[in-house]
Protein backbone atom coordinates (compact mmCIF):
# COMPACT_ATOMS: atom_id res chain seq x y z
CA UNK A 1 0.00 0.00 0.00
CA UNK A 2 1.03 3.98 -0.82
CA UNK A 3 3.67 4.91 2.61
CA UNK A 4 3.00 8.80 3.20
CA UNK A 5 5.06 10.00 5.59
CA UNK A 6 4.91 12.16 8.46
CA UNK A 7 1.47 12.11 11.05
CA UNK A 8 -0.60 11.64 8.11
CA UNK A 9 1.54 8.38 6.84
CA UNK A 10 1.48 6.85 10.60
CA UNK A 11 -2.12 7.24 11.21
CA UNK A 12 -2.72 5.45 8.05
CA UNK A 13 -0.24 2.54 8.40
CA UNK A 14 -1.89 2.06 12.22
CA UNK A 15 -5.40 2.06 10.33
CA UNK A 16 -4.36 -0.17 8.05
CA UNK A 17 -2.66 -2.80 10.61
CA UNK A 18 -6.04 -2.13 13.03
CA UNK A 19 -7.85 -3.31 10.08
CA UNK A 20 -5.44 -6.47 9.27
CA UNK A 21 -6.06 -7.19 13.00
CA UNK A 22 -9.93 -6.85 13.17
CA UNK A 23 -10.18 -9.32 10.11
CA UNK A 24 -8.68 -12.16 11.70
CA UNK A 25 -10.38 -11.11 14.97
CA UNK A 26 -14.01 -11.10 13.16
CA UNK A 27 -13.53 -14.76 11.23
CA UNK A 28 -11.96 -16.13 15.13
CA UNK A 29 -15.80 -15.22 16.15
CA UNK A 30 -16.91 -16.56 12.47
CA UNK A 31 -15.52 -19.90 13.76
CA UNK A 32 -16.96 -19.42 17.27
CA UNK A 33 -20.23 -19.46 15.65
CA UNK A 34 -21.05 -15.48 15.54
CA UNK A 35 -22.57 -14.57 12.09
CA UNK A 36 -22.91 -11.19 12.90
CA UNK A 37 -19.01 -11.29 12.17
CA UNK A 38 -19.36 -12.99 9.13
CA UNK A 39 -21.58 -10.31 7.68
CA UNK A 40 -19.33 -7.72 8.73
CA UNK A 41 -16.20 -9.45 6.66
CA UNK A 42 -18.82 -9.86 3.89
CA UNK A 43 -19.54 -6.28 4.19
CA UNK A 44 -15.95 -4.94 4.15
CA UNK A 45 -14.68 -6.89 1.42
CA UNK A 46 -17.03 -7.94 -0.60
CA UNK A 47 -16.59 -5.12 -3.74
CA UNK A 48 -12.60 -5.85 -3.55
CA UNK A 49 -13.29 -9.52 -4.10
CA UNK A 50 -16.06 -8.51 -6.48
CA UNK A 51 -14.14 -6.09 -8.41
CA UNK A 52 -11.13 -7.82 -8.70
CA UNK A 53 -12.64 -11.15 -9.69
CA UNK A 54 -14.29 -8.70 -12.50
CA UNK A 55 -10.71 -7.42 -13.56
CA UNK A 56 -10.13 -11.40 -13.80
CA UNK A 57 -12.58 -12.85 -16.04
CA UNK A 58 -14.17 -9.43 -17.55
CA UNK A 59 -17.80 -10.81 -16.81
CA UNK A 60 -20.05 -9.53 -14.22
CA UNK A 61 -22.07 -12.53 -14.01
CA UNK A 62 -19.35 -14.54 -13.80
CA UNK A 63 -17.34 -12.56 -11.45
CA UNK A 64 -20.30 -12.43 -9.27
CA UNK A 65 -20.68 -16.18 -8.84
CA UNK A 66 -16.92 -16.73 -8.24
CA UNK A 67 -17.12 -13.88 -5.87
CA UNK A 68 -20.19 -16.22 -3.92
CA UNK A 69 -18.03 -19.03 -3.86
CA UNK A 70 -14.97 -17.47 -2.34
CA UNK A 71 -17.41 -16.25 0.33
CA UNK A 72 -19.05 -19.93 0.47
CA UNK A 73 -15.53 -21.26 0.90
CA UNK A 74 -14.72 -19.21 3.35
CA UNK A 75 -17.65 -19.83 5.34
CA UNK A 76 -17.17 -23.58 4.48
CA UNK A 77 -13.40 -22.91 6.43
CA UNK A 78 -14.31 -21.41 9.78
CA UNK A 79 -14.32 -24.48 11.65
CA UNK A 80 -10.51 -24.66 11.11
CA UNK A 81 -9.36 -21.11 10.78
CA UNK A 82 -6.16 -19.92 11.55
CA UNK A 83 -4.92 -16.50 11.32
CA UNK A 84 -1.44 -18.03 9.93
CA UNK A 85 -1.43 -15.21 7.63
CA UNK A 86 -3.36 -12.02 6.30
CA UNK A 87 -7.36 -12.44 6.19
CA UNK A 88 -7.23 -10.75 3.05
CA UNK A 89 -3.78 -12.91 1.78
CA UNK A 90 -6.03 -15.54 2.50
CA UNK A 91 -9.03 -14.55 0.78
CA UNK A 92 -7.26 -13.53 -2.45
CA UNK A 93 -5.83 -16.89 -2.46
CA UNK A 94 -8.71 -18.25 -3.32
CA UNK A 95 -10.27 -15.71 -5.36
CA UNK A 96 -7.05 -15.82 -7.94
CA UNK A 97 -7.36 -20.00 -7.82
CA UNK A 98 -10.87 -20.02 -8.64
CA UNK A 99 -10.68 -17.33 -11.30
CA UNK A 100 -7.58 -19.36 -12.71
CA UNK A 101 -9.00 -21.77 -13.22
CA UNK A 102 -12.32 -20.82 -14.60
CA UNK A 103 -9.74 -18.76 -17.21
CA UNK A 104 -7.52 -22.47 -17.87
CA UNK A 105 -11.38 -24.07 -18.26
CA UNK A 106 -11.50 -21.74 -21.41
CA UNK A 107 -14.49 -20.54 -20.55
CA UNK A 108 -13.20 -17.31 -21.03
CA UNK A 109 -14.39 -18.26 -24.87
CA UNK A 110 -17.73 -18.10 -23.73
CA UNK A 111 -17.91 -15.08 -22.47
CA UNK A 112 -15.58 -13.35 -25.14
CA UNK A 113 -18.96 -11.86 -26.55
CA UNK A 114 -19.34 -9.83 -23.54
CA UNK A 115 -15.25 -8.27 -23.78
CA UNK A 116 -17.25 -5.00 -25.72
CA UNK A 117 -20.74 -5.30 -23.17
CA UNK A 118 -19.86 -1.88 -21.03
CA UNK A 119 -23.71 -1.87 -20.29
CA UNK A 120 -23.55 -1.37 -16.38
CA UNK A 121 -20.05 -0.12 -16.28
CA UNK A 122 -21.48 2.92 -14.71
CA UNK A 123 -23.81 5.68 -14.49
CA UNK A 124 -25.95 6.81 -17.67
CA UNK A 125 -24.32 10.04 -18.61
CA UNK A 126 -26.15 12.87 -18.72
CA UNK A 127 -25.79 14.72 -22.17
CA UNK A 128 -25.66 18.37 -22.19
CA UNK A 129 -23.54 19.28 -25.05
CA UNK A 130 -24.75 16.32 -27.53
CA UNK A 131 -21.90 16.65 -29.71
CA UNK A 132 -18.95 17.13 -27.31
CA UNK A 133 -20.05 14.27 -24.72
CA UNK A 134 -21.27 11.70 -27.81
CA UNK A 135 -16.87 11.86 -28.52
CA UNK A 136 -15.72 11.99 -25.34
CA UNK A 137 -18.08 8.73 -24.48
CA UNK A 138 -16.36 7.26 -27.87
CA UNK A 139 -13.56 8.37 -26.72
CA UNK A 140 -13.68 6.62 -22.90
CA UNK A 141 -15.13 3.65 -24.89
CA UNK A 142 -12.35 3.05 -27.44
CA UNK A 143 -10.10 3.82 -24.32
CA UNK A 144 -11.30 1.27 -21.80
CA UNK A 145 -11.43 -1.22 -24.97
CA UNK A 146 -7.78 -1.05 -24.94
CA UNK A 147 -6.95 -1.20 -21.40
CA UNK A 148 -9.50 -4.61 -21.01
CA UNK A 149 -7.73 -6.03 -24.00
CA UNK A 150 -3.76 -5.12 -22.91
CA UNK A 151 -5.09 -7.11 -19.38
CA UNK A 152 -6.75 -9.60 -21.08
CA UNK A 153 -3.83 -10.51 -23.34
CA UNK A 154 -1.73 -11.32 -19.97
CA UNK A 155 -0.97 -14.61 -18.47
CA UNK A 156 -3.22 -15.53 -15.54
CA UNK A 157 -0.74 -14.92 -13.34
CA UNK A 158 1.02 -11.28 -14.43
CA UNK A 159 -2.62 -10.32 -14.54
CA UNK A 160 -3.79 -11.02 -10.97
CA UNK A 161 -0.32 -9.95 -9.75
CA UNK A 162 -0.77 -6.54 -11.67
CA UNK A 163 -4.70 -5.99 -10.43
CA UNK A 164 -3.75 -6.52 -6.52
CA UNK A 165 -0.19 -4.21 -7.37
CA UNK A 166 -2.59 -1.62 -9.01
CA UNK A 167 -6.13 -1.95 -7.25
CA UNK A 168 -5.73 -3.76 -4.28
CA UNK A 169 -2.34 -1.58 -3.82
CA UNK A 170 -0.96 -5.20 -1.99
CA UNK A 171 2.76 -5.13 -1.22
CA UNK A 172 5.18 -7.63 -3.05
CA UNK A 173 4.94 -10.08 -0.19
CA UNK A 174 1.27 -10.15 0.42
CA UNK A 175 1.02 -10.89 -3.68
CA UNK A 176 3.46 -13.45 -3.16
CA UNK A 177 1.92 -14.78 -0.21
CA UNK A 178 -1.40 -15.13 -2.81
CA UNK A 179 -0.09 -16.79 -5.56
CA UNK A 180 2.75 -19.02 -3.95
CA UNK A 181 5.30 -17.96 -4.97
CA UNK A 182 8.78 -15.82 -3.93
CA UNK A 183 9.17 -12.22 -3.51
CA UNK A 184 11.54 -12.06 -6.61
CA UNK A 185 9.09 -14.03 -8.85
CA UNK A 186 6.53 -11.57 -7.86
CA UNK A 187 8.60 -8.90 -8.96
CA UNK A 188 9.47 -10.43 -12.20
CA UNK A 189 6.28 -11.32 -13.20
CA UNK A 190 5.20 -7.64 -12.33
CA UNK A 191 7.86 -6.10 -14.56
CA UNK A 192 7.14 -8.41 -17.14
CA UNK A 193 3.48 -7.57 -17.13
CA UNK A 194 3.94 -3.42 -17.16
CA UNK A 195 6.75 -3.99 -19.86
CA UNK A 196 4.03 -5.73 -21.66
CA UNK A 197 1.29 -3.06 -20.92
CA UNK A 198 3.62 0.03 -21.60
CA UNK A 199 4.35 -1.36 -24.98
CA UNK A 200 0.20 -1.25 -25.51
CA UNK A 201 -0.99 1.50 -23.80
CA UNK A 202 1.86 4.16 -23.73
CA UNK A 203 0.08 5.92 -26.54
CA UNK A 204 -3.47 6.52 -24.63
CA UNK A 205 -1.55 9.13 -23.01
CA UNK B 1 21.47 10.04 -8.22
CA UNK B 2 22.81 7.25 -10.57
CA UNK B 3 20.75 6.75 -13.14
CA UNK B 4 18.70 3.55 -12.96
CA UNK B 5 18.60 2.26 -16.46
CA UNK B 6 22.34 1.82 -16.04
CA UNK B 7 22.12 0.58 -12.51
CA UNK B 8 19.45 -2.24 -13.62
CA UNK B 9 16.89 -0.94 -10.98
CA UNK B 10 15.02 1.43 -13.32
CA UNK B 11 11.54 -0.94 -13.36
CA UNK B 12 11.92 -1.28 -9.85
CA UNK B 13 11.89 2.45 -9.35
CA UNK B 14 9.93 3.43 -12.13
CA UNK B 15 6.89 0.97 -10.96
CA UNK B 16 7.37 2.44 -7.23
CA UNK B 17 7.49 6.18 -8.41
CA UNK B 18 3.48 5.57 -10.27
CA UNK B 19 2.62 3.67 -7.06
CA UNK B 20 3.34 5.84 -4.48
CA UNK B 21 5.56 4.04 -2.58
CA UNK B 22 8.67 5.66 -2.80
CA UNK B 23 9.86 7.53 -0.02
CA UNK B 24 10.30 11.29 -0.12
CA UNK B 25 13.80 11.50 -0.67
CA UNK B 26 13.96 8.65 -3.41
CA UNK B 27 11.42 10.56 -4.95
CA UNK B 28 12.85 13.87 -4.89
CA UNK B 29 16.03 12.26 -6.10
CA UNK B 30 14.15 10.35 -9.22
CA UNK B 31 12.11 12.98 -10.25
CA UNK B 32 15.57 15.19 -10.54
CA UNK B 33 17.33 12.47 -12.59
CA UNK B 34 14.29 12.24 -14.54
CA UNK B 35 14.54 15.98 -15.77
CA UNK B 36 18.05 15.56 -17.04
CA UNK B 37 17.47 11.97 -18.41
CA UNK B 38 15.58 11.48 -21.50
CA UNK B 39 15.48 7.71 -21.97
CA UNK B 40 14.38 7.35 -17.98
CA UNK B 41 11.66 10.17 -18.72
CA UNK B 42 10.42 8.37 -21.52
CA UNK B 43 10.12 5.43 -19.51
CA UNK B 44 8.30 6.91 -16.13
CA UNK B 45 6.34 8.80 -18.85
CA UNK B 46 5.65 5.34 -20.14
CA UNK B 47 4.62 3.73 -16.69
CA UNK B 48 2.26 6.82 -15.78
CA UNK B 49 0.80 6.50 -19.25
CA UNK B 50 -0.15 2.91 -17.90
CA UNK B 51 -1.25 4.37 -14.26
CA UNK B 52 -3.50 6.20 -15.60
CA UNK B 53 -5.58 4.32 -18.66
CA UNK B 54 -5.66 1.42 -15.33
CA UNK B 55 -7.21 4.35 -12.97
CA UNK B 56 -10.01 4.87 -16.10
CA UNK B 57 -11.36 0.97 -15.73
CA UNK B 58 -14.40 1.35 -13.82
CA UNK B 59 -15.94 -1.61 -12.52
CA UNK B 60 -19.30 -2.52 -12.07
CA UNK B 61 -21.54 -2.28 -8.70
CA UNK B 62 -22.02 -5.09 -7.13
CA UNK B 63 -25.65 -6.79 -7.60
CA UNK B 64 -28.25 -5.78 -4.62
CA UNK B 65 -28.98 -9.18 -4.23
CA UNK B 66 -25.08 -10.42 -4.20
CA UNK B 67 -25.61 -10.91 -0.51
CA UNK B 68 -28.95 -13.02 -0.90
CA UNK B 69 -27.87 -15.08 -3.50
CA UNK B 70 -24.98 -15.87 -1.22
CA UNK B 71 -26.97 -16.55 2.03
CA UNK B 72 -29.08 -19.24 -0.31
CA UNK B 73 -25.92 -21.01 -1.04
CA UNK B 74 -24.74 -21.29 2.42
CA UNK B 75 -28.30 -22.46 3.40
CA UNK B 76 -28.15 -25.21 0.49
CA UNK B 77 -24.44 -26.16 1.88
CA UNK B 78 -25.83 -26.45 5.08
CA UNK B 79 -28.67 -28.89 4.67
CA UNK B 80 -25.98 -31.55 2.30
CA UNK B 81 -25.45 -34.71 4.35
CA UNK B 82 -22.04 -33.96 6.79
CA UNK B 83 -20.48 -37.04 4.18
CA UNK B 84 -20.85 -34.71 1.11
CA UNK B 85 -19.57 -31.61 3.17
CA UNK B 86 -16.48 -33.84 3.98
CA UNK B 87 -15.76 -35.39 1.06
CA UNK B 88 -16.03 -31.36 -0.82
CA UNK B 89 -13.87 -30.74 1.77
CA UNK B 90 -11.24 -32.91 0.93
CA UNK B 91 -11.71 -31.80 -2.42
CA UNK B 92 -11.41 -28.54 -2.58
CA UNK B 93 -9.56 -27.86 0.71
CA UNK B 94 -7.36 -29.28 2.98
CA UNK B 95 -6.34 -31.85 0.67
CA UNK B 96 -3.84 -31.02 -2.32
CA UNK B 97 -4.29 -33.14 -4.99
CA UNK B 98 -1.56 -32.15 -6.77
CA UNK B 99 1.03 -34.86 -5.80
CA UNK B 100 -1.10 -37.39 -6.30
CA UNK B 101 -0.40 -37.91 -10.15
CA UNK B 102 3.41 -37.42 -10.09
CA UNK B 103 3.17 -40.33 -7.63
CA UNK B 104 0.84 -42.29 -9.34
CA UNK B 105 2.87 -42.02 -12.02
CA UNK B 106 5.97 -42.89 -10.43
CA UNK B 107 4.33 -45.96 -8.55
CA UNK B 108 2.95 -47.48 -12.20
CA UNK B 109 6.66 -46.81 -13.41
CA UNK B 110 8.13 -48.87 -10.47
CA UNK B 111 6.05 -51.59 -11.11
CA UNK B 112 7.06 -52.08 -14.58
CA UNK B 113 10.69 -52.04 -13.56
CA UNK B 114 9.91 -54.78 -11.36
CA UNK B 115 7.79 -56.70 -13.84
CA UNK B 116 10.74 -56.62 -16.54
CA UNK B 117 13.25 -57.94 -13.89
CA UNK B 118 10.87 -60.44 -12.25
CA UNK B 119 8.51 -61.55 -14.86
CA UNK B 120 5.58 -63.68 -13.92
CA UNK B 121 3.67 -66.83 -15.98
CA UNK B 122 0.38 -65.66 -17.07
CA UNK B 123 -0.74 -69.27 -16.28
CA UNK B 124 -3.15 -70.14 -19.16
CA UNK B 125 -5.24 -73.41 -18.70
CA UNK B 126 -4.40 -74.57 -22.39
CA UNK B 127 -0.89 -74.45 -23.96
CA UNK B 128 -0.46 -74.13 -27.32
CA UNK B 129 1.98 -76.05 -29.30
CA UNK B 130 4.55 -73.51 -29.60
CA UNK B 131 4.30 -72.18 -26.34
CA UNK B 132 7.26 -71.05 -24.81
CA UNK B 133 7.70 -72.58 -21.22
CA UNK B 134 9.80 -69.83 -19.21
CA UNK B 135 11.84 -71.36 -16.08
CA UNK B 136 13.04 -69.14 -12.68
CA UNK B 137 16.32 -69.40 -14.72
CA UNK B 138 15.11 -67.25 -17.84
CA UNK B 139 15.86 -70.48 -20.04
CA UNK B 140 13.17 -70.91 -22.61
CA UNK B 141 12.53 -74.36 -23.57
CA UNK B 142 10.83 -75.60 -26.74
CA UNK B 143 8.20 -78.21 -25.94
CA UNK B 144 8.14 -79.54 -29.45
CA UNK B 145 12.13 -79.91 -28.88
CA UNK B 146 11.54 -81.81 -25.78
CA UNK B 147 8.94 -84.15 -27.66
CA UNK B 148 11.33 -85.08 -30.53
CA UNK B 149 13.82 -85.60 -28.17
CA UNK B 150 11.93 -88.12 -26.25
CA UNK B 151 10.64 -89.86 -29.74
CA UNK B 152 14.34 -90.06 -30.35
CA UNK B 153 15.18 -91.55 -27.02
CA UNK B 154 12.25 -94.07 -27.54
CA UNK B 155 13.37 -94.67 -31.09
CA UNK B 156 16.98 -95.73 -30.17
CA UNK B 157 15.92 -98.07 -27.06
CA UNK B 158 14.09 -99.68 -29.49
CA UNK B 159 17.22 -99.86 -31.50
CA UNK B 160 18.80 -101.41 -28.75
CA UNK B 161 16.89 -104.07 -27.56
CA UNK B 162 17.28 -107.27 -28.85
CA UNK B 163 15.81 -108.44 -32.11
CA UNK B 164 13.52 -111.80 -31.67
CA UNK B 165 11.71 -113.76 -33.92
CA UNK B 166 7.94 -114.46 -33.75
CA UNK B 167 8.74 -118.10 -32.05
CA UNK B 168 10.75 -115.36 -29.34
CA UNK B 169 14.54 -117.00 -30.24
CA UNK B 170 17.39 -114.73 -31.06
CA UNK B 171 17.30 -113.61 -34.25
CA UNK B 172 20.40 -115.13 -37.23
CA UNK B 173 20.53 -117.94 -34.40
Amino acid sequence: MAQLSGPEGVSQDMTALASLERDAELMLRVRDGDETSFALLLNRHRGPVVHFLYRMVQNPGVAEELAQEVFLRVYKSRGTYEPTAKFTTWLFRIATHLALNWLRDGKAERGQESIDDTGGEGPARQLEDRSGTIEQTLVYEARLREIRAAIEALPGKQRAAVLMHKYEEMEYSQIAGVLGCSESAVKSLLFRAYETLRARLAHLV
Amino acid sequence: MRCPIEAGNEKTLMVALTAGTLTPAEQEALERHIDECAECRRLADEQKAVWSALDAWTVPTVSEDFDRKLHARIAVEARRPWWKREWDSLLHGRFSWKPVLPVAAACVALFGVFLVHNPVSLGTSRTAPAAVIQTQDAQKVDVDQVERALDDIDMLNQLDAPVTTPHGSPAGS
